[in-house]
């Protein structure tokens, strides 16, 4: 008989070595995007940043969750949420070129933002555009979602010199609000780490009450980070139900990304037999399921509202990411990350193959990081479909590094995690 | 089939649900399958003894999801477009993203209408009588006895042998079921 713990260790010391490589390889390839292109470098590594950050703090929330609820599901995987959650200090250090590099990324924070001479110019011509808009007849059926949307409509809904949204997007309380969020979650991820002294499928009260109070905290200082860090890229527009589709986003991937990790450790691991497994992957899968309906839920209202709205200064958003090409990748999102694994997390026999949920999980993985890409991406290039190679290659170098930490603190919990799945 | 066509089955009681767990174990061993157990409360372990196998309800039920989801959009198109054709806002006619939500309702509704509806039927219900209410001590199924069935029609239901596996296997009594 082999020794589980063993073989588990051998496991993850080669995927560390793996990590380790990619991290460093990726940060020659970095650097080079860097030297060739600061902007293009610092739009990519946002992006990766962003999903990241939604992956680490998801895995927060799902630890807060279980230690609410409980669940088969949630003693299963425990370890890897606590191994994912001990990255938040890693966060605020990857947040540091995101905070330098502001004036390159948010127009808010841009040089001479106020006085654009493009923007006197699209001014005047904008009683001609709407005009034009009013013409519709009854006869005309056709919706002019597209017409309202151009960039010269768009310049009368920015503010004028005074603009009032320039008190709350201003660098120094953006620099504020970011610390006051980093040391909220730190506060939250210490006082949820695991201690010597816990039993492991025990649920302490304390711990519930830290949970009960600090998933309102996570819900509330995520939507307003996702306000700041995300939708600040286009300051006229505005959402309200973005902070929740980012935070869920975020969820979905963090619980495909530890699903994905357990169900290869044993899988590779070979060590306990996986029909012992099959309950908990079964729940893996279901959990999986119902944050995917979730988040298609939140991502489709916010569409489905503003389409029926059909106001310009809410529209445009959609109209950037539905031309030029980036409408394809939208499709592609729709069939990748909601109907193939939606379809696929309904079968049984799916769920409860360690081989299987693993690859479901990797797919909505990989598309979670593409809808964010999706998200962010066209404010930059508005209605022009232009994905760099860094931002490939920012993304996976990250998370070469996240993946490094996350297995090093994951061999330290390997016992555990053997024990409460045998 | 050597059954004697007046005999449904043979009921074996049992006092408690330890026994009823492990007789249904030996049985299944030996080859019965058209085995049913009854029992007060759920039992830990008894679907496991019988070998229950799945059921078709979840096939039933998606069948029903895409026949309602089909039949919510088909609805509303020809609502919006073919039989009541009104400009709404300049939007088209055929507003695919306003329909999105109650086709979503309608699969579920379908769902789980094909579900219950399912259940019945794979059930066999609704069934006024049965041939086990013909022993007047399976009334106690639903109060402090377990009971196990074979029906006559198992492959391998020979009416003297079953009988005597079943008291073999611990059984307090065993009843003739009357057709």
């Amino acid at each position: 008989m082999i020794d589980p713990n063993n073989t588990f260790l051998d496991t993850l010391k080669k995927w560390q070595r793996g990590a380790t490589a990619v991290a460093v390889l990726g940060a020659v390839l970095c650097g080079l995007a860097a030297a060739t292109s600061l902007e293009q470098f610092l739009r990519s590594y946002l992006v990766a940043f962003l999903f990241w950050w939604a992956v680490t703090l998801g895995c927060l929330g799902i630890l807060m969750l279980y230690y609410l609820v409980g669940g088969r599901w949630g003693v299963a995987i425990k370890p890897l949420l606590e191994c994912g959650t001990a990255t938040v200090p890693l966060l605020a250090g990857l947040f540091l070129p995101v905070a330098f590099g502001i004036q390159h990324l948010y127009p808010w924070a841009g040089p001479s933002y106020e006085d654009r001479p493009s923007r006197q110019v699209e001014s005047r011509s904008i009683s001609e555009e709407t005009s034009k808009v009013h013409s519709t007849t009854r006869s005309e059926t056709r919706h002019e979602f597209r017409r309202f949307a151009t960039p010269r409509v768009l310049a009368t809904f920015a503010a004028p010199s005074s603009d009032p949204k320039s008190l709350y997007l201003n660098p120094a309380f953006f620099y504020g609000r970011a610390l006051g969020y980093f040391v909220i979650w730190i506060l939250l991820a210490l006082s949820l780490r695991p201690r010597k002294s816990d039993v492991p499928t025990d649920r302490p009260r304390w711990r519930r009450l830290v949970s009960a109070g600090g998933l309102v905290a996570l819900v509330l200082t995520v939507t307003f980070a996702a306000i700041d860090w995300a939708m600040s890229l286009d300051p006229q527009w505005y959402s309200a139900i973005y902070g929740a589709v980012v935070a869920i986003g975020g969820v979905l991937a963090a619980l495909a990304f530890v699903t994905l990790s357990f169900a290869a450790l044993f899988w590779r691991g070979r060590a306990v037999s996986t029909t012992n497994l099959s309950p908990a992957l079964g729940d893996l899968g279901s959990l999986m399921l119902a944050f995917l309906m979730l988040w298609a839920y939140f991502a489709f209202s916010q569409f489905l509202i503003i389409w029926s709205g059909n106001l310009p200064e809410e529209n445009v958003w959609y109209v950037y990411r539905l031309e030029g090409g980036w409408q394809w990748l939208g499709l592609a999102i729709v069939g990748l990350q909601f109907f193939v694994p939606f379809f696929a997390l309904l079968s049984r026999e799916l769920k409860q193959n360690p081989r299987t949920l693993a690859a479901i999980a990797a797919l909505v993985f990989v598309m979670q990081y593409f809808f964010f890409v999706w998200t962010l991406v066209p404010s930059f290039h508005p209605r022009q479909l232009l994905i760099h190679w860094a931002d490939i290659v920012v993304p996976v170098t990250m998370g070469g590094l996240w993946a490094r930490i996350f297995i090093g603190l994951l061999r330290r919990n390997i016992p555990q995690i053997v024990a409460m799945n045998q | 089939m050597t059954a004697p066509t007046s005999l449904y089955g043979l009921l074996a009681e049992f006092a408690d649900p330890e026994e009823l767990v492990e007789a249904t174990q030996q049985v299944h061993q030996a080859g019965y399958r058209r085995i049913d157990a009854f029992s007060p409360m759920p039992i830990e372990g008894l679907a496991e003894a019988m070998n229950f196998r799945r059921t078709k309800i979840p096939l039933v039920i998606l069948i029903g999801g895409i026949v309602g989801g089909i039949a919510g959009y088909v609805l509303q198109y020809w609502v919006a477009v073919i039989a009541y054709p009104v400009n709404i806002g300049g939007r088209p006619l055929h507003s695919w993203p306003a329909f999105i939500p109650v086709t979503f309702e309608v699969t579920i509704l379908f769902g789980a209408i094909a579900g219950v509806l399912g259940m019945l039927a794979l059930n066999g219900l609704p069934r006024p009588h049965h041939p086990l209410f013909g022993v007047p001590a399976f009334s106690h199924a639903s109060r402090d006895r377990f009971f196990l069935c074979i029906e006559a029609s198992d492959e391998k239901f020979v009416e003297q042998e079953t009988r005597e596996l079943l008291h073999r296997t611990g059984a307090k009594e065993v009843f003739d079921v009357p057709r």
